[in-house]
């Protein structure tokens, strides 16, 4: 139950955002000249580091986050994120978070997260849900079935 | 990192920490480039006495170097991996901060998108946003501007 009320709240925030909103036109950093989603994407291959900014709290700046992680998975990417706010001496709170056996409010406590809403980040670390499990040793089931998924049992 | 590590554990820019802090330090902390301290001071110079900006920008910089260190880290094991680090504007714009750290700790394959507000910008303002700067040359490989 308690994993659907999760989700049902990030499509709540994501309802909420869409209502307000905002255009996002993609540039080229190298001149300024007009972009897309469809180039950034391309740019981006497995062994990438993307680095995304915000304005910590500006929701179209998460909602353009969630939009990126999105896209990737649509391209197959296998996705791992880090968020500035997690500190890394948290993970194993991070990962009993994730995998729902912790509420967010105990989570918030123990991580001293501070006065920005969690609302703009909860999706960002919920995605970690489909990632974080490669980072502990089913990496190898994860490409495995990704691959089967992609290419069928002959490859 | 814990928050215990902050501007208060540098003096002059140099690390003065106790040991149990210290364990948390990044391995072969180097402080933040010339221009990103310059756009750092610029920045910061109104909000922090001119004594301390020494030490604030060496706390931002073990941010950065804490943040290369880890993802650097992943990145080499999960070479199959896209990682998306988030991050405040800062840290990323000018490839100045964040990405200037993984570069230095051999990430190679690097995109960064810097995300800006322009929506009450008038013309100038929204090309200083976007076009490359002068001094500090392009904000990002891409940016996500944010409109009306």
């Amino acid at each position: 139950m308690k994993y659907y009320s999760r989700w049902l709240t990030i499509f709540l925030v994501f309802l909420t955002s869409a209502a307000c909103a905002t255009t996002t036109n993609i540039y080229r950093g190298a001149d300024g000249s007009p972009s897309s989603w469809a180039e950034v994407i391309d740019s981006i291959e497995p062994g990438t580091v993307v680095v995304v900014s915000e304005q910590h709290g500006f929701a179209p700046h998460h909602e353009n986050q969630r939009l990126l992680l999105e896209k990737l998975g649509q391209n197959q990417a296998i996705v791992s994120v880090g968020l500035e706010f997690f500190n890394y001496n948290f993970q194993p709170e991070v990962d009993q978070y994730v995998k729902e056996d912790w509420n967010e409010e105990e989570f918030l406590n123990s991580i001293d997260w501070g006065k920005i809403s969690f609302d703009h980040y909860r999706y960002q670390a919920l995605v970690l849900e489909k990632s974080w499990w490669d980072y502990f040793g089913d990496q190898c089931l994860k490409e495995l079935t990704r691959q089967i998924s992609k290419e069928g049992l002959s490859s | 990192m814990p928050k215990r590590i902050n501007s208060s554990n540098f003096k002059g820019g140099a690390v003065q920490l106790t040991p149990e802090l210290k364990r948390w330090m990044p391995p072969n902390f180097t402080l933040g480039n010339a221009l990103y301290k310059q756009r750092f001071e610029d920045v910061m110079k109104d909000h922090v006495p001119p004594e301390k900006l020494d030490n604030y920008f060496a706390s931002q910089s073990v941010w950065d170097e804490t943040m290369a260190w880890r993802v650097s880290e992943f990145i080499k094991n999960h070479d199959q991996h896209v990682f998306v680090i988030i991050v405040g504007d800062f840290h990323a714009a000018y490839f100045g901060g964040l990405p200037d750290r993984l570069k230095a700790r051999g990430v190679e394959n690097l995109i960064v998108l810097s995300q800006v507000d322009s929506r009450h910008s008038d013309q100038k303002e929204f090309e200083e946003l976007i076009d490359p700067h002068p001094e500090y040359g392009p904000r990002a490989d891409f940016i996500l501007s944010v409109e009306q």
